[in-house]
């Protein structure tokens, strides 16, 4: 077996204090309490105030990463849906080109706020129209693209901008969502339909070929969580907690490592949960129990964004997720 | 006081953003945000500071839960408003029963 020497190419130092600016991974041994150490262990995770947004929404639009994210349409009072985009820079929210129309309910993926591709949702018309647009964001602007097949609202969107996958939404008020389409960076194309129904807003996360969609709605409130190879749809481990409107984030890794945070149970929840690939489990909770934030700002599951929701009232609170790294103490154990 | 009530702090205050609550914040003390900027916060001595620090206003279980009841009820007469379209987009706002 090979030794640290020979994996790292120093041997374990022997110190008298736990060095400072410790690398990840870096071991030593501390003389003074007798113990082996090692830094860049991932520590407790919580949830932080961020910078609030400007405009109070649900059902939004999101894509990105704690530094680069992007929040856009959604509903809001008094006047209803928004077409109000804002980008987040890891403390605060700047306003942003306007969505084209506005709707709410719009899946989304994208790894930074000038990659995201946003897709359909429903207008602020009475009775609401679902929409098949389907438009990039490069920073400052929204483009058109080729639209997506068939208009609907709150699927599972994910995967990156030039390679990406619908999975469910509704298309009518009583539809199930089983319609599953994938983007190939220039038309969005219908394949087999997932052998089950998902809508009102799960999580989707990872890419084309190792895809993940959680939670939501078939129609009633679901724990289930499916993988997708860009083929075949297989059953995951199912959340604690059933809910809509969630917000799911974890990036191109998404199917071994994703975040489930807050939705709509009901009641609204704070709950958080982390897939590991097969199962998942509790984490840190919101401070704010609330449903319909922006959906999918986060690309792993040690930092992500809970933007804006509805908690009882539509909000502009900002959460962010950080899991810290720390030095632990190896143990036999 | 009751039990329950002396195992945590009501008061309100108004959400700023950035650093209102820190991730140390959340160590620290138990935290749980509300409908009408109401919020629960562990009774110690850094939950407490927490408050006055946010120039928070304290407020008793009773207080804080009429509050919470108020915004909610305005929710539930505002979503029993929606068409039933609307309705299947979001559910009804449960009432909340603060800890």
């Amino acid at each position: 077996m090979a030794g640290y020497n020979t994996i790292r190419g120093l041997r374990v130092k022997y110190l008298s204090a736990d060095p400072a600016g410790a690398e990840d991974g870096q071991v030593w041994y501390n003389s003074t309490t007798g113990n082996l150490r090692v830094d860049g262990i991932l520590g407790t995770a919580s949830w932080a105030s961020s910078g609030n947004m400007s405009t109070a929404r649900a059902h939004i639009g999101g894509a990105g990463s704690e530094s680069s994210g992007l929040a856009f349409g959604g509903e809001g009072a008094p006047t209803g849906n928004t077409n109000s985009t804002e980008q987040y820079n890891g403390s605060a929210w700047t306003g942003g080109g306007n969505y084209p129309s506005e709707d709410e309910s719009i899946m989304a993926c994208g790894l930074t706020e000038s990659t995201t591709l946003a897709f359909g949702g429903i207008n602020n018309a009475s009775p609401g129209v679902r929409q098949a647009t389907s438009v990039l964001y490069n920073g400052t602007a929204w483009t058109a693209t080729n639209s997506l097949p068939t208009a609907k609202r709150a699927g599972q969107g994910f995967g990156v901008s030039t390679a990406a996958v619908c999975m469910g939404g509704d298309s009518s008020p009583t539809a199930g969502g089983n319609t599953v389409e994938e983007w190939d960076g220039t038309n969005w194309g219908a394949v087999p339909t997932a052998p089950f129904t998902k809508g009102n807003m799960g999580g989707g996360t990872g890419t084309l070929t190792a895809g993940l969609v959680f939670g939501g709605a078939d129609p009633s409130n679901t724990a289930a969580t499916y993988e997708y190879d860009g083929t075949n749809w297989t059953a995951g481990g199912s959340m604690g907690t059933a809910r809509n409107t969630v917000n799911g984030f974890g990036g191109p890794a998404g199917q071994t490592a994703s975040i489930c945070a807050g939705g709509d149970a009901p009641p609204f929840t704070a709950a958080t949960e982390v897939y590991n690939g097969t199962s998942w489990a509790a984490t840190a909770s919101l401070a704010t129990a609330r449903s319909g934030s922006a959906n999918g700002i986060g690309v792993n599951t040690t930092a992500g964004v809970q933007a804006g929701g509805y908690t009882g009232s539509y909000t502009v609170a900002t959460e962010e997720f950080t899991t810290a790294a720390a030095t632990k103490t190896l143990t036999s154990s | 006081m009751a039990l329950r009530e002396a195992l945590f702090i009501y008061g309100t205050a108004t959400n700023t953003g950035k650093g209102f609550f820190t991730h140390q914040d959340r160590q620290d003390f138990f935290l749980q945000g509300h409908p009408a900027n109401v919020w629960v916060i562990g009774f110690n001595e850094k939950g407490a500071r927490w408050l006055a620090e946010k120039n928070g206003v304290e407020k008793t279980k009773t207080e804080a839960q009429a509050l919470v009841d108020a915004e909610v009820t305005a929710a539930q007469t505002a979503w029993d408003a929606l068409s039933d379209e609307q309705k299947t987009i979001s559910s009804r706002p449960s009432q909340i029963t603060l800890p």
